[in-house]
C-alpha cells in the first residue's frame, strides 16, 4: 500500500533536510562537530607544549563528523567501454560531503556513461569508492576502483551502483611523490583544478616530530588545500578545530600522507594523531599570534600562513624577493618565505636573521 | 496560516518549511500535469521533478516577483514543455538531489488518475495563466521562472523594454487579481 504523493513527500522531506543540513555543514560544520574536533586538536596542544600525559578526547566525541575531502582521479573519468555505455548506473554518495554524488554522476554522464540514479548510501564515513552490484568487475576496473563492499542504500536498491567515498571529492590530488632534498624526506607532486601543477618537499617525519611536510595551498575558490606527509603511525590529522582526515599510503611517501580541502582559518594547525585518534604531535597553532614573525620556522609555529607555502610549483611562476625577480632555487636556498598559490607572481619574504 | 512565500523563505534552513509547501501545492500540481500529459506516470514523475527544480532552486526565489504559486506552476510549465517537446521526463533535478524514482504499480497509477479528475482547487492559477493574453504570459513565465532581464524578454518578444516591462507587470496583476478572489 503506497501513495504517490506521500512516498514523493518523503522524498523531499528527506532532500530538503539533506540540503539544509549541506548548507549548515558548509561552510561552518555542526556544532556536535566542532566540539569533537575541539577536543582533540586542545588534546595535541597539551602533548606538545608540556610533554605531559596527553589529554583523551572526552567519550563520544572520538570520531567527529567532519568534512572530510582527499582527492583521487576522478575528475579524469574515463569513457565506458563497448557495451557498458547502456548500462544503467547508480552513484551512491557515501560521504558527508554533499553534491558529491551530483558531481560525479555529471562527469560520468559527459563522458558517456548512463546514470540511473544518485542516491545517498546510510554509511557517511565511506574512505575508499568501490563499486557494488551485477557487473561490478567490469565498471570496476573501466574507472579504475575497487570493487566490492556491503551498503543500504535507504529501501533503494540498484543493480549496480558506484558508491563515493572521502576520495572521491575532486579538489585536487596527489600525482606522485618522489625523494626530497634531505635524507628520508619526499616531496610530494600535486595537481590542482585546470591541472595547476603544485609540489611541495619535506623532511623526513620522526616519532618526536611525526608530521614531516605540512603545506597550505590556496585553492582559485580561495578554499585552502592542506597537505602533507607523516609516520607510519599516524592514522588521521587533525586540521584546525573542525576537520580530522584519515591519512593515506602511496608509493614514495615516508609514512602516510594526508590532504584535505577547508576554508580559510585564522591560523594553520596540523595535529598527528594516532591509533584511537590519540594525539601525536602537531605543528602551528588555533589562534594567530601579534608576534612580529622574522623567520618561515617562527612563521610555522606561530600558524602563519607563510609557515606553510608550497616549496615550489612547476607552472610558470614568477618569484619575487624585495621587488626583484629571484630564481624559486635560490629563494629556496636562502630560506626564503614565499606565499605559493595560482597567482603567477609569488612573494617571498625576508630571511630567517642569522643564528 | 503561514504564506507560500514565508514557506519558501524558510526552506533555506527549516527543512519541514519545504515539505509543507510541497503538501499545500502536491496535488494540484500531479493533476495539473496528469492533465496536460494525458498519462498518470509522466504526470507523476513530472511532478517529482517539478518539486526537485523548485526545491534545488529555492534560493532563488524572490517573492518581489511574483506569488509562489506562480512560480511552482511556471516551472511545471517548461518541464511539461520540455515533455512534449521531448517526449521524456526530465529527471536532472530529481536525480541531482538524490530522490529516487518512485515506481508505481497499476493500483498506484489508478490513484493519481483519480486525483487527477478531481477538480483540485489551486489548480486555477494554471487556468489564470492560461486566461492571459499570450504575450503576457510569455512574458510572466520569462520573468519569473528563466529570470530573463526585462531587455532580454523586450529583445525576444522584439518590443522596447518598457513594454516588455508592462506586459511582465500586467501579467502578474492580473494573476494576483484571480489567485486573490480565491477563498
Amino acid at each position: 500500500m503506497s501513495d504517490y504523493l506521500e512516498d514523493l513527500g518523503r522524498q523531499l522531506d528527506a532532500a530538503a533536510a539533506r540540503r539544509v543540513a549541506g548548507r549548515r555543514r558548509l561552510p561552518r560544520p555542526a556544532p556536535v562537530a566542532v566540539a569533537g574536533v575541539a577536543a582533540l586538536a586542545v588534546g595535541v596542544i597539551v602533548l606538545t607544549s608540556g610533554g605531559q600525559t596527553p589529554e583523551r578526547p572526552a567519550p563520544g566525541t572520538e570520531r567527529p563528523a567532519s568534512v572530510v575531502r582527499i582527492g583521487v582521479p576522478f575528475d579524469k573519468v574515463s569513457p565506458p567501454p563497448p557495451g557498458l555505455a547502456d548500462v544503467p548506473v547508480t552513484v551512491a554518495n557515501g560521504t558527508l560531503t554533499p553534491g558529491l554524488g551530483a558531481t560525479f554522476a555529471d562527469q560520468l554522464e559527459n563522458a558517456g556513461w548512463t546514470i540511473k540514479e544518485i542516491v545517498n548510501a546510510s554509511q557517511t564515513d565511506l574512505a575508499m569508492s568501490t563499486v557494488v552490484g551485477e557487473g561490478a568487475d567490469a565498471v570496476g576496473e573501466a574507472l579504475g576502483l575497487p570493487v566490492g563492499g556491503r551498503f543500504d542504500f535507504g529501501g533503494v536498491n540498484p543493480r549496480l551502483a558506484i558508491v563515493l567515498g572521502a576520495d572521491a571529492a575532486p579538489s585536487a590530488h596527489v600525482i606522485r611523490a618522489r625523494p626530497g632534498e634531505t635524507p628520508g624526506g619526499a616531496c610530494l607532486e600535486l595537481r590542482l583544478p585546470d591541472d595547476v601543477p603544485l609540489t611541495s618537499c619535506g623532511t623526513a617525519p620522526t616519532d618526536s616530530e611525526p608530521l614531516g611536510l605540512v603545506t597550505v595551498a590556496t585553492l582559485p575558490s580561495g578554499r585552502w588545500l592542506v597537505y602533507g606527509y607523516a609516520t607510519e603511525g599516524t592514522e588521521a590529522v587533525a586540521i584546525g578545530r573542525e576537520l580530522t582526515v584519515q591519512t593515506r599510503v602511496k608509493a614514495g611517501v615516508p609514512g602516510r600522507y594526508f590532504l584535505a580541502e577547508t576554508d580559510p582559518m585564522p591560523a594553520v594547525f596540523v595535529g598527528a594523531l594516532g591509533a584511537d585518534l590519540a594525539p601525536l604531535g602537531s605543528v602551528g597553532s588555533l589562534e594567530p599570534s601579534d608576534e612580529k614573525l622574522t623567520s618561515k620556522d617562527q612563521a610555522r609555529a606561530a600558524g602563519d600562513l607563510a609557515g606553510f607555502a608550497p616549496s615550489m610549483s612547476t607552472r610558470d611562476q614568477t618569484f619575487v624577493f624585495e621587488g626583484a625577480e629571484i630564481a624559486p632555487a635560490e629563494a629556496r636556498r636562502r630560506g626564503l618565505s614565499c606565499a605559493v598559490d595560482d597567482s603567477p607572481v609569488v612573494r617571498c619574504t625576508d630571511p630567517p636573521p642569522a643564528g | 496560516m503561514t504564506s507560500d512565500e514565508e514557506l519558501l523563505a524558510r526552506a533555506l534552513t527549516d527543512p519541514a518549511a519545504f515539505g509543507a509547501f510541497y503538501r499545500r501545492h502536491g496535488a494540484a500540481v500531479l493533476a495539473f500535469l496528469v492533465r496536460r500529459s494525458g498519462s498518470a506516470e509522466a504526470g507523476a514523475e513530472l511532478t517529482a521533478e517539478v518539486f526537485a527544480t523548485a526545491l534545488a532552486r529555492v534560493e532563488t526565489y524572490r517573492p518581489e516577483r511574483a506569488p509562489a504559486i506562480v512560480w511552482l506552476f511556471a516551472i511545471a510549465r517548461n518541464r511539461l514543455t520540455d515533455y512534449h517537446r521531448s517526449g521524456a521526463v526530465a529527471s536532472r533535478a530529481r536525480r541531482r538531489l538524490g530522490i529516487a524514482r518512485i515506481a508505481m504499480d497499476d493500483e498506484a497509477l489508478e490513484r493519481v488518475e483519480r486525483l487527477a479528475s478531481l477538480d483540485v482547487s489551486a489548480t486555477v492559477l494554471h487556468d489564470a495563466l492560461d486566461g492571459l493574453p499570450a504575450e503576457q504570459r510569455e512574458a510572466v513565465l520569462a520573468r519569473v521562472v528563466e529570470e530573463r532581464s526585462y531587455e532580454e524578454i523586450g529583445a525576444r518578444a522584439d518590443v522596447t523594454t518598457t513594454a516588455a516591462r508592462q506586459r511582465v507587470s500586467r501579467g502578474l496583476a492580473a494573476l494576483r487579481h484571480r489567485l486573490g478572489d480565491r477563498p
